[in-house]
């Protein structure tokens, strides 16, 4: 876990030491997997149990771990482990496996009173092992790549961090080839024009003649160029050297005669025609100019050519699985052309496979897994569950409970709502919305009617100044606009945009108090009884996202086949359609805006 | 003596802005708050990227920090208390904080990371939005005092505080300075929701305590140049000039945090359509309508 320092202790400073492992202790920023949402679905309060939510595994200090987890959630979480800098630990709330993460520095229950009892375990720990000098390493197995520095000088000097040599003193560079972006370089020798002999690895100048040193062409490839070539004045033809150099009548830069002028290219990464003497040809003029110019014909060349015809460096970003603007396991990879996203590829971390095994599933084992894997909404999928249970098995459910169950349904629906606008308020920069709506979800989502009663006055405060907050809605307007023929059937209904789904959202909220009040009680369901009993049965809920949909069959008191159809995995596709060419928070908005569940994916 | 309450002002300025700061996101004020933050960064590994910039990396954080810290010595606290009273005072604080644009995209590129990329870049940006706005309103201020030095240009309030003499100019360059501070709605370089951070995100340990503190720096620098342009400075009955100055400086902070967190982050896009299409017209109707005052009415 620890280890801040890997220095001696030095007697002299115990006392700072001490002091700054107090303050750490105190101040603990976790970084929350899955994510923030279901943390808060969980009953979690973060804040009153003393951890800050981090912006990012850099700035986190606690990695919080809410298992039950898939194996993908987990890798990406032990990626943001080795992220984080030490002193750093693990708190793991509930049961599970947790591989690839090193061992738990603090368990407990998934309960607020567990959250409680593990930070202040690790309170401890940060106080008095914050500067221990027994450091146990992580390497995440994700990360294969493992650099090793050595002295440029000294090749037998390698080393796992960067620094100086102990022989020379010499800074250590990166060992091996690639150096990211920078690699053309590493490989690249630099020669003067006037004296081949002089060659150095760094640009500069010429000690001899005082001229800047040019890139000589390392790959065997090209050097028959040079022996072959001749080099000419591009204004004055007459002018022929066997050596590069300046012409003796206008002090131009020599050229290359001939038509493959081959040896400006300079940038490797950026272009692949070497030898296709058709295109050489047509730049040729400009390479005439002077070897090594850098041209921005020969710099886009080959690369993907924007919506404006605009080129730019292309470059894919990924935002989750615990990227704090977005749901908690929604994995986005953006290819962003400058600011603007050229193409999308969304998933989820935490999805699951929906087969049922061999032999079907008992209905109360099949009921309380989906509850599970829904994380952010239970008690509507497992209701659907029981719904369709019955439906498959003929049972006619009594009036009186069904309401009861409606009651459940829609308190669910008003925790979710005010999830999102947590989200929301996090994402958009509200602090005060986020954490307003976020201690009213946490509040509502176990709440009796009476108590959902009390809340009435704040829950209507908050949507009040959500309609009220300045520019809101001029922020979301026309953001992730939907097409009227789509799949969506979420709030707001085809046609809508970030904006009008805000609405409908808080509009959503008020229904939803209205239909508890309706239903006059909340129960949750029951698994139904169903023992030897055979058939079909479809039911349908309304959460929070849309409709979902269940259709069973049962053999014998056993669910053979089971075909589920949620919301979110509906409206993935749409992702697509809200971001293409959007500018990158617009697009972060409008995905947002969807209100996709990771957990109702189907992997 | 003035040497030690310029620094104490200095110290005790980012302490308090840090506190509101905090206060303005979470809603709780905790005057404990930034020495522990400190004191955590200071114990926690600061980790060097994979593949950095390595010297566009370390260079930022102390950029930004040395900037705000600049921009500072024109600040008049009170009559002789101020670092240098330069004749060109007003320009050279906007010239010290060009150098926050350099440090943000030092900051993004160092570390050879996405996000911190395009925060940087975002900011880029923004400065095209919010740099003519700093200028613009400034020159106005400077036409009713006759002067670019700061001490002047808080005398020149005497008769009438520059937010009621020009109040256009005011909420012009409160904008433009809360940009520049890239504090909430502006924060696109930083924002947490939207870039985990940005910039900062790949800053860790002592380098971000350095990063943190040139923020501290520079958002207290900017509430105390509107300090200075538009409240009076140290002008104001009973109290002595310096205690006027902390207080309007703390206030003007605590407002500018206050009122930015109750707005969502801006979209570039309308920030910069804002900046061109109505702000630098209104910063020219402001300059004219100051330009008659001064001619018409002698405050």
């Amino acid at each position: 876990m620890f280890g801040a320092r890997q220095s001696t202790p030095v007697a002299l400073f115990a006392p700072l030491r001490r002091l700054v492992a107090g303050a750490m202790a105190r101040d603990l920023r976790a970084l929350v997997v899955p994510g923030a949402d279901v943390a808060l679905a969980a009953g979690l309060d973060l804040a009153a149990a003393g951890l800050a939510l981090a912006e990012g595994p850099r700035q986190a200090n606690v990695l919080l771990v809410i298992l039950p987890l898939p194996a993908a959630m987990l890798k990406a979480a032990s990626v943001a482990y080795a992220q984080m800098p030490r002193p750093r630990a693990v708190l793991v709330l509930g049961e599970g496996e947790i591989t690839p993460l090193p061992e738990a520095d603090a368990t407990g229950a998934a309960s607020q009173e567990g959250l409680e009892k593990a930070v202040a375990t690790l309170r401890r720990a940060f106080a008095e092992g914050a500067f221990a000098t027994e450091v146990s390493d992580f390497d995440a197995p994700a990360l294969q790549t493992r650099i090793e520095y050595t002295c440029p000088m000294h090749p037998e000097v390698v080393s796992d961090e960067p620094g100086n040599c102990p022989k020379c003193g010499m800074n250590l560079v990166e060992a091996g080839g690639d150096g990211g972006h920078e690699h053309h370089h590493a490989a690249a020798q630099y020669t003067c024009p006037m004296h081949p002999e002089v060659v150095s690895d760094e640009p500069g100048n010429c000690p001899k003649c005082g001229m800047n040193l040019v890139e000589a062409e390392g790959d065997g490839g090209h050097e028959h160029h040079h022996a072959a070539a001749q080099y000419t004045c591009p204004m004055h033809p007459e002018v022929v050297s066997d050596e590069p150099g300046n012409c003796p009548k206008c002090g131009m830069n020599l050229v290359e005669a001939g038509g493959d002028g081959g040896d400006g290219h300079h940038d490797h990464a950026h272009h692949q025609h070497h030898g296709q003497d058709g295109e050489d040809a047509q730049v040729g003029w400009l390479e005439r100019i002077e070897p090594g110019f850098m041209s921005m014909i020969e710099l886009t060349e080959g690369t993907p050519r924007s919506s404006d015809g605009l080129q730019m460096e292309w470059i894919d970003v990924p935002f989750g699985p615990l990227f704090p603007g977005l749901p908690g396991g929604l994995t986005l990879d953006l290819t962003l052309d400058g600011d603007t996203v050229a193409g999308v590829q969304v998933g989820s971390a935490v999805a699951e496979d929906w087969a049922l095994p061999d032999g079907g599933l008992d209905p109360d084992t099949f009921v309380a897994a989906l509850g599970v894997q829904m994380r952010l909404s239970p008690v509507s999928y497992r209701l659907l569950a029981c719904r369709a249970l019955q439906a498959a098995a003929g049972i006619t459910p009594l009036p009186d409970e069904d309401m009861l169950h409606d009651g459940a349904l829609a308190r669910e629906r008003l925790a979710e709502r005010l999830l999102w606008l947590a989200q929301m308020g996090r994402q958009l920069g509200l602090p005060r919305i986020e954490s307003r709506a976020a201690g009213l979800s946490r509040a509502i989502r176990e709440a009796a009617p009476s108590e959902i009663d009390a809340l009435r006055g704040p829950l209507s405060g908050l949507v009040e100044s959500l309609r009220k907050t300045p520019f809101l809605a001029r922020r979301l307007r026309g953001i992730g606009r939907l097409d009227d023929q789509g799949v969506w059937s979420g709030p707001g209904g085809a046609g809508s945009d970030a904006a009008t789904r805000l609405t409908a959202r808080l509009d959503g909220v008020m229904a939803d108090l209205a239909e508890l009040k309706r239903a006059g009680g909340i129960s949750t369901p029951q698994t139904p009884d169903v023992t030897g009993v055979g058939g079909h049965g479809h039911a349908t809920v309304e959460t929070a996202r849309g409709p979902a949909h269940l259709h069973l069959e049962l053999s014998a008191g056993r669910i053979v086949s089971a075909s589920l159809d949620t919301p979110s995995n509906r409206h993935l596709p749409l992702v697509e359609t809200v971001t293409c060419q959007a500018e990158l928070a617009d697009a972060l908005v409008a995905v947002a805006s969807l209100d996709l569940s990771p957990w109702e994916v189907r992997a | 003596m003035s040497t030690l309450i310029l620094v104490l002002f200095l110290l005790l300025g980012t302490y308090f802005v840090a506190v509101i700061e905090e206060w303005s996101v979470t809603g709780r004020l905790r005057p404990a708050g930034p020495v522990r933050a400190a004191l955590r960064l200071l114990g926690t590994e600061s980790v060097l990227a994979r593949k950095p910039d390595r010297l566009f990396f370390e260079v930022a954080p102390v950029l930004l920090l040395v900037a705000a810290i600049l921009s500072l010595a024109i600040i008049p606290l009170a009559p002789g208390l101020i670092v240098t009273d330069l004749a060109t005072g007003a320009l050279f604080f906007n010239a010290a904080l060009a150098y926050v644009l350099v440090a943000l995209i030092m900051g993004g590129w160092g570390p050879d990371g996405a996000y911190a990329m395009i925060g940087g870049w975002r900011f880029l940006g923004q400065l095209i939005g919010y740099a003519m706005l700093v200028v613009m309103p400034i020159t106005a201020v400077a036409m009713r005092s006759e002067s670019l030095s700061t001490v002047v240009i808080v005398q020149s309030q005497e008769q009438l505080w520059n937010i009621l003499y020009q109040p256009l100019g005011f909420v012009l360059f409160a904008l433009a300075g809360m940009a520049m501070a890239f504090v909430p709605p502006f924060d696109l370089p930083t924002g947490a929701g939207d870039l985990a951070g940005g910039v900062e995100a790949e800053y860790t340990g002592v380098r971000r305590l350095v990063f943190r503190l040139g923020r501290m720096v520079l958002i207290l620098s900017v509430a105390s140049a509107m300090t200075v342009f538009y409240l009076g400075g140290w002008l104001g009955p009973v109290l002595p000039g310096w205690a006027w100055s902390a207080i309007k400086i703390l206030v003007v902070t605590a407002l500018m945090l206050a009122a930015g967190r109750a707005l969502p982050r801006v979209r570039e896009a309308s920030f910069l359509a804002w900046c061109w299409k109505l702000g630098i017209p209104l910063a020219l109707v402001n300059i004219f309508l100051v330009g008659v005052l001064v001619l018409v009415v002698p405050l």
